[in-house]
């Protein structure tokens, strides 16, 4: 899956949360800082790979705990699919 | 400075005869609003209630013409009914032809509502004292209108009990000043305080009861006109025979309960973002349970000593 | 007949300087009720007079705009879905009006607040559309079974969808005006060169609009066939601002005009557009067009009467512009707007049908819409009606 970040998010930062507001649907978002990770990793520019964001964040896990962080990962990512603060990349028609 | 005529300075029969025929034109905070009626409950309790506000004419700019009046047909006299106009627009179904008074209040509540959008609006209740303004959103439970009535006879500016008026351009607080609307139980409690009570006609036929309206200090009206930057919000649980409780709220819980109490939010975009941003990082916010009248009182005298 | 202050604005923007409160308050009263506020404050800021307004004022042609840019908002996020849906459908949908010309970044677009997204399809396409758009949570809004007969025997649309999430409506049409009215307009002819607009960063697929000359000839048949024109005055100053545009942008823009509506045989919408466009808006014509007009005049039906008709009710349909006259050409306006969309033969059984269902209770009024802000709302202070 290539997803980007869309563009013009405003962010503000809380201690363990963040406030997100998206122009692009007029909605505000409350998320935990690890979504909020996740959500700073990805460009708005480029698409870039789910997979090389999973490595990202798995580089410094032991390995009985990756399938877990892989699944706990793959959640937030449908959670910001969800909430379309990210996109999975459109092919030209 | 110049000297504001006030509505007191009309009598009883030129309050009616203005209302009746081309509107009593009258200062509601940053607003003018143009009331019309013929009904004698409305120039009652308009009289009684807005004596302290300031009364201008048709040659001011006017933000809204409000009436309120019978429709035409049957229902002008059996079980006589009563209809909200914001100028050709009712917004509303009509109401019983004694609940003229607190649907003038509502319907003026719709207009502000539904029209000043260059404020971030949000359901709750706003006092100052000391300079310092704190704010208590309107979550149900929160008994936000007996606890705003208490503390606006007890000393506090009035800006608003239903209303908070944040600038987007500067984040400051505008008074509206206006009636207080009280219900049920509350009507009691606030009529044993040993101050001062001016209430407009008790209504006790709607669905929620028995309804009136506390006349604002004239203290408050005199100072509609001064903002002033939010000190703290304070979001307030009634809970009987409860001992006064006072926690820290997490600001960005604060942060999504201020936009779930908003009027506007969702439509304000990223100016209501920024401006909610803002309130939360310059005021402190906590929740308060509490059951105690003179305990919640010396909380809030503490609060902004 | 006096000519409303709303209307003198729009003809002279300069005689603001002049105002004094209540004329402003006056103004603001007759473009709220014509829905116009922040097209009034198009034409001050295209007039450099927007400094001349006071905040008062300014106040609320802001709050409108707070609104409409909300609602563009949440339509560019409903156009992006409905592309996708399409793309995978196949289909090319056209989008018509307030959509469209917000897609297509028109000028008039500014500050312009509309309902419901209006699509163009071809009738065999309307049923899988229908049906992936029922999958994805939209209702038909009609759940009468005379209503549903009625739109889809005779008109030139489906009943209107429902998004029962968002509350966003969509109406989708197969043609510009109604399938049983006596002149039926070949849609292919319009449809055939939409413009594709695929410069939109937000949306993934491209979107399709009229060409210029169908769109504006489009919104004079569809404004010049209503029936109920509170929004008439509203209606004609679009026409205003996409004839300045597109006569501005296009070559020969009249004889495109001329040589379109000839060919769907709407040559009277035109002539009305351009009549009205001079007659209430003092609009100065250019010299095809002027000639059109002089020569369409002489073999135009009823022009005394339909002049009367226009000229009384594009204007703020306000107290403060009620007449008799006004009345008058209210009515006339009602039932030209049904003969003209139904031929006498279908209306009479369609209206007395509609009459006896309601008699008999059989439909039941829409219920108003709850406004969102609760609390301010007396009806939920009042929750059981006596």
């Amino acid at each position: 899956m290539h997803i980007t970040k869309v563009n013009n998010l405003r962010i503000k930062n809380f201690n363990d949360q963040v406030i997100v507001f998206d122009p692009n649907t007029g909605q505000t978002h409350c998320l935990d800082s690890n979504v909020n990770e996740i959500l700073n990793y990805l460009p708005t520019d480029k698409p870039c790979q789910s997979s090389q964001l999973k490595q990202f964040f798995m580089q410094d896990c032991l390995n009985d705990e990756k399938a877990m962080l892989n699944d706990y990962i793959q959640d937030m990512i449908d959670s910001l699919l969800k909430l379309k603060l990210i996109h999975t990349h459109c092919k030209n028609a | 400075m110049p000297i504001k005529t006030t509505l007191n300075s009309l009598c009883t029969n030129e309050i009616y005869q203005q209302l009746k025929n081309d509107g009593l034109v009258i200062a509601v905070g940053p607003f003018v609003f143009c009331i019309k009626s013929s009904l004698p409950s409305i120039a009652s309790n308009v009289e009684k209630i807005y004596g302290d506000f300031q009364l201008l004419s048709h040659d001011d700019l006017i933000d809204f013409y409000v009436s309120i009046k019978k429709p035409k047909g049957l229902r002008r006299f059996i079980k006589p009914q009563i209809n909200f106009y914001c100028d050709d627009y009712s917004p509303f179904l009509p109401l019983p032809a004694s609940q003229a008074f607190p649907l003038l209040e509502w319907g003026m509540n719709w207009c502000i509502a539904q029209h000043a959008h260059h404020y971030l609006l949000l359901h709750s209740a706003v006092l100052e004292k000391n300079g310092k303004s704190v704010i208590l959103p309107a979550q149900s439970g929160s008994g936000k209108s007996t606890l705003c009535a208490l503390l606006a006879l007890n000393g506090w500016r009035l800006l608003s009990d239903e209303m908070a008026l944040i600038d987007l351009q500067n984040c400051q607080l505008h008074a509206l000043a206006r009636p207080i609307s009280l219900k049920n139980e509350s009507i009691d409690v606030i009529h044993k305080q040993a101050c001062e009570t001016i209430f407009g006609e008790v209504v006790d036929d709607t669905n929620k009861g028995t309804i009136s309206h506390l006349k604002p200090s004239t203290f408050s009206v005199q100072q509609v006109e001064k903002t002033t930057a939010p000190f703290a919000i304070i979001f307030p649980k009634y809970q009987a025979e409860q001992v006064i409780c006072i926690e820290s709220t997490d600001k960005a819980a604060a942060f999504m309960n201020i936009i779930e109490n908003s009027f506007n939010y969702s439509i304000l975009g990223e100016a209501g973002f920024q401006a909610v941003a803002e309130l939360i990082d310059n005021t402190q916010c906590h929740t308060l349970t509490y059951s105690n009248t003179a305990e919640v009182l010396a909380f809030f005298e503490e609060l902004v000593s | 007949m006096v000519t409303s202050l709303l209307i003198q604005v729009l003809q002279e923007p300069a005689i603001i300087r002049h105002f004094n409160a209540s004329d402003w308050n006056l103004l603001l009263r007759q473009a709220s009720s014509a829905k116009m506020p922040a097209r009034l404050a198009y034409h001050l800021k295209a007039a450099d007079l927007i400094n001349a307004v006071p905040d008062k004022i300014l106040n609320h042609i802001n709050s409108e705009q707070v609104k409409v840019a909300h609602l563009h908002t949440q339509v560019h996020q409903e156009v992006q879905a409905l592309n996708q849906l399409f793309n995978k459908l196949d289909i090319k949908a056209i989008y018509l009006k307030g959509t469209a010309y917000l897609l297509a970044d028109l000028p008039l677009a500014q500050g312009r607040f509309f309902s419901d997204i209006d699509i163009l399809l071809n009738q065999d396409e309307i049923a899988k559309v229908e049906i992936a758009l029922k999958c994805q949570g939209w209702k038909s809004q009609k759940t009468d079974d005379h209503d549903q007969a009625y739109y889809r025997n005779y008109m030139h649309e489906i009943p209107p969808m429902q998004n029962i999430m968002r509350g966003t409506v969509i109406d989708i049409h197969h043609n510009i005006l109604p399938v049983c009215n006596d002149n039926i307009i070949d849609i292919s002819l319009l449809s055939v060169d939409a413009l594709k607009l695929d410069n939109i960063s937000t949306h993934c697929q491209p979107s399709y609009v009229l060409t210029p000359a169908v769109m504006f000839l489009h919104s004079a048949i569809h404004l010049f066939h209503e029936g109920e024109l509170e929004q008439g005055l509203r209606g004609l100053s679009d026409l205003d601002i996409l004839l300045s545009h597109f006569e501005e942008s296009e070559t020969n823009f009249s004889n495109q005009l001329i040589d379109l509506a000839k060919k769907i045989n709407q040559q009277q919408s035109l002539f009305y557009a351009w009549r009205y466009l001079n007659k209430v808006l003092k609009r100065k014509l250019s010299t095809t067009a002027q000639a059109f007009v002089g020569d369409y005049q002489q073999q135009a039906p009823n022009v005394a009467t339909i002049d009367f008709i226009f000229t009384n009710l594009f204007t703020a349909h306000h107290s403060t512009t009620a007449s008799w006259q006004f009345s008058v050409a209210a009515q006339l306006a009602y039932w030209r707007g049904h003969l003209l969309r139904m031929p006498l033969r279908l209306l009479i059984p369609h209206l007395m049908k509609k009459s006896w269902l309601q008699l008999s209770e059989l439909t039941k009024k829409e219920p108003d819409k709850i406004n969102k802000v609760d609390a301010l709302d007396p009806r939920f202070h009042q929750l059981d009606k006596e």
